[in-house]
């Protein structure tokens, strides 16, 4: 049993739960329908959230798997040609403005392969402890611990390569 | 546990960018909020949810979405509440798997699980538990009468929480090589400027290493003791008993 509401949740909630989506691959124009799929997710488990845990660990979870959802459908989907990553055809004018909107390292976390990108985004932008990632995910610390490793140096490599770029 | 080398600064500046970008559409929030209140009704607005009220979300929504009362985003109500049960019947504990069925992954046995369902806490009819925008602590939360307002964000979270990071990097840094003076030091530094802070088990662990390391053992046993009582589920566990020669 809950004693948390998920208004409480969603009006305190609804802008972390959307910048973790787009941090996970989720385009920002499939966040509205991504962020309500979290949302309803949460509404059919919220009779198990504890209270005395973090929040956030919990919900992430929902997020990531919505996020995964969302992914694979747009890999499934062949006629899908409006993926970010098209950015790469655009004009450098357009390319600037684009990277501008979507940040430096939003565009850096999408050259982390999916199952470390949730490991980096949960260690190193949220904060979330490995043993905490650990219980989340079901893996062992030493697991988070050697996937964080190639996702940082995955990222790493991302933004110099992204910040040289920019400098040209 | 495990040691991580510290970010380049380059990386550093660009998370501490990511967590400064401004967030939130209110626009779509609205719209999101609407169409929930239209799907789940009462589930949604109510301050207290019971596990019999919330139980009947999932169904509540699909009737709403079978009987097609309300418009959703390109109509997808019905797509939406699938994917989203599905969703919620599957996160938490086993979501690696479910991405990565590949994975070597063995399940742990702690209990800081957070979609384990747990039982009832005592006092359920407190509103609004939320935690404050900053990350949670792992494990060990306050209760809901003492938890921080939904609004009671830390000055500077995206600040502290990278100057965390990097006391606690530095700290396993230390000990990776074999530098537990400058572990504890750092460890210091963190408990300082971050008593309450959200890496504190971290912290913790690692000053009841480093003191071990050290030789400082009776010390270690006393920052061990409160630790247990803390964090009696922690993945320090082993490597604590390990180097206290303490009974798990």
């Amino acid at each position: 049993m809950s004693g948390v509401s998920l208004r409480a949740i969603f009006d305190a909630e609804f802008d972390w739960v959307c910048r973790t989506l787009r941090r996970l691959g989720v385009r920002q124009g499939d966040l509205e329908d991504a962020a309500q799929e979290t949302f309803l997710a949460v509404a059919g488990r919220l009779a198990e959230y504890d209270p005395t845990r973090p929040l956030r660990p919990w919900l992430f979870g929902f997020a990531m798997r919505i996020a995964a959802n969302h992914r694979r459908k747009k890999k499934d989907d062949p006629t899908d040609t409006a993926d970010e990553a098209a950015s790469t055809l655009a004009s450098p004018e357009q390319e600037a403005e684009l990277s501008q909107a979507k940040g430096l390292a939003l565009r850096a976390l999408e050259k982390i392969d999916d199952d470390r990108r949730a490991i980096f985004v949960m260690h190193d932008i949220e904060g979330f402890g490995a043993p905490e990632i650990a219980a989340l995910l079901s893996i062992p610390a030493n697991t988070v611990y050697s996937r964080l490793r190639v996702a940082r140096a995955e990222f790493e490599g991302a933004v110099q390569r992204l910040t040289e770029k920019a400098r040209r | 546990m495990s040691e991580l080398d510290p970010l380049s600064d380059g990386a550093r500046a660009a998370i501490t960018d990511e967590l400064r970008a401004p967030s939130g559409d209110p626009a779509m929030r609205a719209r999101v909020a609407g169409r929930l209140e239209a799907a789940l009704g009462a589930a949604f607005a109510v301050t207290a949810v019971t596990a019999t009220a919330s139980a009947a979300v999932p169904a509540a929504a699909s009737s709403v979405a079978a009987k097609g009362t309300v418009a959703l985003t390109h109509g997808k109500l019905a797509a939406i509440v699938a994917v989203a049960v599905t969703a919620g019947a599957t996160a938490g504990v086993g979501v690696d798997r479910a991405l990565n069925p590949r994975h070597e992954a063995a399940p742990v046995t702690s209990q800081s699980s957070v979609a384990t369902p747990q039982p009832a806490p005592p006092s359920v009819s407190v509103p609004t538990p939320v935690e404050s925008a900053s990350a949670p602590a792992p494990s060990v939360a306050k209760p809901p009468a003492s938890a921080p307002p939904v609004a009671s964000a830390p000055a500077d979270p995206v600040g502290d929480l990278a100057r965390e990071r990097a006391l606690i990097d530095t700290a396993r840094a230390g000990l990776k090589h074999g530098n537990p003076t400058a572990a504890l030091d750092a460890v210091q530094r963190h408990a300082k400027s971050f008593p309450n802070g959200q890496l504190r088990e971290e912290r913790e662990g690692i000053r009841i290493l480093a003191l071990a390391a050290l030789g400082r053992v009776d010390e270690a046993k006393g920052y061990d003791k409160k630790f247990r009582a803390a964090y009696p589920e922690s993945l320090f566990r082993p490597q604590i008993d390990a180097a206290l020669g303490t009974t798990p």
